[in-house]
């Protein structure tokens, strides 16, 4: 799927990384390139105005998935939100942490691509909504 | 030299989903490849314990008070004596070692004990660190290749004890609405033990094995299907545990998996890839 130039531009970036974080990780590779790839997925799927017509629903869509709570004035702009969810994301140092998330995506592609209610939750969403 | 990290929990909110029969056939299967096993029964039903044992086996453990109570049984039947002010029998950590039993070739066994009942609250607030602290002051880690434990479904002072003593924890789940909620729940509480614990005291999943498995059953593949698409980054063993009558009898007579016919092979394809995805975990 990815070009040689794209594969080169994705080494160069696993390269380098190192040298963006503070702390060190035990992170793959791979695990560096899903959590750049989640950031950015989700990021699209916040910017998009067919998902999501106002920004009061998408703090309700990142509460109820990703338990990430955002301010009144982060809700003002959908780039200051793009910017908390990167953080967010990219903040991530635990592997395990890191596969739920990507389980929890997984899942919101396969309601945008059946069509669902984002917001309409089953059953696997209210548990995840318990706060033990 | 670095400590094994090989202490491995079989659990599930749920009950009836054959924590205990993954459990012990994986062990059992590993012990024949030449890998030494401990199988630690927390279940205050015991069984493992029944599985592996002959009734008169089982009872000569229960009468010689070689089980897990023990650990805790100074703790929780002390308090009476202690109040009343007579003398504590002396216990060693030394003595504890006595309580693991050969029960195969490579396979021993902690017996469970259906006193555990009696530990319901961590009443002193070390409690859940006692099992921890058997595996660790008797250098269980090193003297065997893996230390499973068998876990009561719910969560309760015997989860988290063995939470607190494993490195990992498989989940075992029957390809039902119930036992995928369990799945959920379950990985909600792991969320939150997780957060508490520091990079060296986290358990991490293994994977989920598919339990009570019907191929002809079109509602079974539909939900094994939605396990994998809900769960598509969590590692899912391809192999698969069918539903067989002939599982249940033999365990009758402690026969374990690879000794009944036509299931030798899938525990032995399960228990490759058991080692194949813990090899990939600890590198």
């Amino acid at each position: 799927m990815l070009d040689d130039k794209t594969l080169d531009l994705v080494n160069k970036y696993l390269k380098i990384k190192p040298t963006l974080q503070k702390k060190e990780d035990d992170f793959k590779d791979r695990s560096r390139l899903q959590q750049l790839l989640a950031t950015s997925i989700l990021n699209d799927i916040i910017l998009s105005k067919n998902l999501f017509k106002r920004n009061a629903i998408i703090a309700e869509f990142l509460a109820s998935y990703f338990d990430l709570l955002l301010s009144k004035s982060a809700l003002n702009s959908r780039t200051t939100i793009c910017g908390r969810i990167t953080r967010h994301i990219m903040g991530i140092e635990d592997e395990d942490q890191l596969i739920s998330l990507l389980n929890v995506l997984y899942k919101i592609l396969i309601k945008i691509s059946n069509g669902d209610d984002l917001l309409k939750k089953d059953t696997q969403d209210v548990i995840r909504g318990i706060k033990l | 030299m670095e400590e094994k990290r090989n202490v491995i929990s079989f659990m599930n909110m749920k009950g009836g989903v054959g924590k205990t029969t993954v459990c012990v056939n994986i062990a059992g299967t590993l012990a024949t490849m030449n890998q030494k096993v401990l199988i630690i029964d927390m279940d205050p039903q015991m069984n493992a314990s029944q599985y592996l044992l002959s009734p008169s086996l089982l009872e000569q453990q229960l009468r010689s008070k070689k089980t897990v109570y023990e650990l805790f049984r100074k703790d929780i039947e002390g308090e009476i004596p202690s109040l009343s002010g007579s003398e504590l029998p002396e216990e060693t950590i030394g003595n504890e070692r006595e309580l693991i039993f050969n029960v195969r070739n490579n396979l021993d066994i902690l017996c469970g004990n259906l006193s555990m009942t009696k530990v319901t609250s961590d009443t002193n607030g070390t409690l859940t660190d006692y099992l921890q602290f058997f595996i660790q002051s008797n250098e269980l880690q090193k003297e065997y290749d893996f230390i499973f434990i068998d876990c009561p479904p719910t969560s309760s002072i015997y989860t988290t004890s063995s939470l607190k003593a494993s490195n990992f924890y498989i989940l075992v789940i029957k390809p039902d609405f119930l036992s995928t909620i369990g799945l959920d729940l379950f990985e909600s509480i792991i969320n939150t033990y997780n957060l508490r614990r520091t990079s060296q005291n986290k358990v991490h999943p293994l994977g989920v094995v598919i339990n009570l498995f019907q191929r002809s059953n079109d509602y079974h593949n539909q939900k094994i299907q939605t396990i994998k698409d809900n769960n598509k980054f969590t590692t899912v063993f391809e192999t698969v545990i069918a539903n067989k009558i002939p599982i249940a009898t033999s365990s009758e007579d402690q026969k374990l998996m690879y000794e009944t016919r036509g299931c030798k092979k899938t525990v032995e394809r399960l228990t490759k890839e058991f080692l194949k995805i813990y090899n990939a975990k600890v590198g």
